[in-house]
Parts: C-alpha cells; structure tokens; sequence
C-alpha cells in the first residue's frame, strides 16, 4: 500500500472513498484502517465531508423562471432597430388608406357639397403651405447652425458628408442597442 | 441520455417546441447550483442559466445524442458562466488561484475529528461556504461530480480536459475541502 511514513495518502484515501481500488488493494487498506486511528479518522472526515456534499441542497430557480424561457425562446429572434421603426410605421399608413378611402366614400356619396369642399381644399391649402414654410425655415437655421458649429462635417466636402453620416448611423446603432436591451429584459 | 430527455427532444424537433419547457424544469435547479457556485452571484447566475436553456435550444440541431442532454447542456452554460468570470476579473479565475498540493500528501499525525455532533445543517452551511472559496478549477469539479451527479468522463467532457485532471482536481478539491472544514471545526472548538 502506498504511504508516506507510516499513513496512507490522501490520494489513496479519495480513491478507496470513490471505490476505485483494486479489490486486493482495498483489502490491504482496510486492514490498515482498522489499525491505524490517525488514517481512520482522516477517512472518516473524508467520508462525512463526502456524505455532506451529496446532501447538499440544491439551489431553486424563482417564480416564473420556465415561462421566462419559453417567452424568450417562442418570441423568436428579435426584430431589427429599422424593421421596428417601419413595423410602427405600417399601423400609420394603413390608418391613412383606411381614412383616404373613407373621405373618397363621402365625396363620391355625395355628402360634402362643392361649395364646402372648396372652402375645406382653400384651408387646408393655406395650413400646408404655412407648415411647409415653418419647416423649410427650420431646415435652413439647422443647416446654418451645423455648418457654423461643425465646420470639420462640411468644411471638406464629401469627407465630412460621409463622416457625419457615420456618426448618425452609430449612434442609430447604440439607440438599437439600448431600445433592444430594454425589449429583452422584459 | 436519459430516455425522458431524449423523448422531450425527439417531440421538440418534431414541431412541439412548447414541450421544451419540461426539459427545462427537469433541469433548472441542479443548473442554477452549478451557475452559483461557478459564479458566486445568484442574480447573474439565473441569467446565465435561462441564457444556456435558449442558446440550447437554438444549437438543438446540433445534438447528436452520442452523450446525455445535461453534459451537453452543462457544458454550454459552464461556458457562459467562465466568459462572465472572465469578464468580471479580466483573466480566467482558474490561472489566478494557488493550488493546495497537500491532496497527495500523507494525513497529519494530529488529524482531529470532524465533529460527530455537528448539526446537519451547520455542516451543509459550512460545506457550501467553503465550496465558493475553493478555487474555480476545484469548485467546478466537485459541483458537477456531487450536484449534477456526473461521472469523471462526463465532467471532462464538460469542462474539456483529460480525465486524469478531473480525477486530480477532484481529490484535490475534497481534501482541501476536508482541511478547512476541520480548520473551521478546530477554530469553534478553541472559541468554545
């Protein structure tokens, strides 16, 4: 039997602990524990620290912990920054054929006189142009305010076009990012 | 693998993904044990663990059954769980740790008893302390080898290393576990 000085070793201990000698060398060991008081209680230790680690608990998953699985695996894979972006848009465009169709139904019913539709077309061309005007100048101010904070983005031409766009397509990204992150946690 | 394991895969790649939900519930505890040990955080560990059930489920084509579905499964989320570490400390845990050689060594002269009396739920309490301050490479072997209740081929598959280090790392691990047990135990003794 392996030992040093007159003990087994540890390994041997581990060993006889996992069954994994030999018959015979069991034997020999044994023999040698029934003698020895010194290896007997070092695989005594052994042995409980052996039985308290089989008795260990397990430690339980919280409430809800299978569904938040499934969720996530039956959700499918997530949809892109742009593809959310037109997904919403969808619900706007549709909204406007079904009002367009429903303004085309009164028209062509009837409902709304000459005279009224006139007037309606007059103020609704009056307000376009009113915010046409407003967002054209808007444009320009911001146009003005960029080139006269930013040279570097247009002082170089298409350099510093394309540096800008750069900037706004990372920073799109990072929106992505922190948009997804917070979809992904709930 | 285990037949149920393998029924519940067989009926998930048949077109009946919801019933991947009792293969999560079969093996969601014993996991989580393995995430927190590996860890140290129960919150971080949970993520992981539903983290490893999705990815899982994703590489599902990829399982060929030649092992069980839990070494297959256990060795994603060790995996995910070592990236964490690994990012958390900026170097794998298990390069940073000093490794007890006394496992090989013969048994003290003066060994005393664990004691006989100890509460069964002192010992656990003690046991599990010690267990998260093992060093990573012990602290993983014993966790899959007790918790996950894997034999030495199965826990060298999971961890990728050769069975002899495993067996190493194993007997190691336990009796340096065994050390500071009786450390602790000696240190109550001198206090009472």
């Amino acid at each position: 039997m392996k030992t040093t000085a007159l003990h087994c070793t540890s390994e041997r201990l581990n060993l006889l602990l996992d069954a994994k000698l030999a018959p015979g060398e069991e034997k020999e060991m044994r023999d040698h524990l029934s003698t020895c008081r010194q290896c007997r209680r070092a695989f005594e230790n052994l042995s409980r620290v052996d039985v308290a680690l089989r008795d260990l608990p397990l430690i339980t998953t919280g409430a809800g912990f299978t569904r938040s699985v499934m969720d996530r695996i039956l959700a499918g894979p997530k949809s892109s920054f742009a593809f959310r972006v037109l997904e919403r848009m969808s619900y706007v465009f549709g909204l406007t054929i079904v009002l367009g169709i429903m303004i085309a139904a009164f028209v062509l019913s009837g409902v709304f006189d000459q005279a009224g539709i006139e007037q309606t077309q007059g103020v609704a061309s009056d307000v376009m142009g009113r915010a046409a005007d407003t967002v054209a100048n808007s444009i320009g101010v911001f146009t003005a305010w960029l080139v006269q904070y930013l040279p570097f983005a247009f002082g170089k031409g298409s350099m510093g076009v394309a540096f800008f766009a750069v900037a706004v397509v990372m920073m799109l990204a990072a929106v992505d990012r922190l948009v997804g992150r917070r979809i992904l946690q709930k | 693998m285990s037949d149920v394991d393998q029924d519940i895969i067989e009926q998930v790649r048949a077109g009946n993904p919801r019933r991947y939900a009792v293969l999560v519930d079969r093996h969601k505890d014993r996991a989580l044990t393995l995430a927190v040990r590996l860890t140290g955080n129960r919150e971080e560990a949970e993520e992981l663990v539903q983290d490893a059930f999705v990815r899982a489920y994703k590489s599902l084509d990829q399982f060929r059954g030649d092992a069980r579905f839990g070494t297959w499964f256990y060795r994603i989320l060790y995996n995910l769980c070592m990236t964490k570490v690994t990012r958390r400390r900026g170097r794998f845990e298990e390069l940073d740790l000093e490794v007890d050689q006394s496992g090989s060594g013969a048994v003290a002269d003066d060994e005393p008893s664990i004691h006989e009396q100890l509460e069964r739920e002192e010992m656990q309490a003690m046991i599990s302390a010690e267990i998260e301050s093992l060093p990573g490479q012990f602290r993983s072997v014993i966790t899959l080898f007790y918790v996950q209740e894997m034999s030495y081929e199965e826990i060298a598959s999971v961890l990728d290393r050769p069975i002899g280090t495993v067996k190493t790392n194993l007997f190691r691990g336990r009796v340096l576990l065994r050390e500071r047990v009786l450390g602790r135990v000696k240190g109550e003794m001198k206090v009472i």
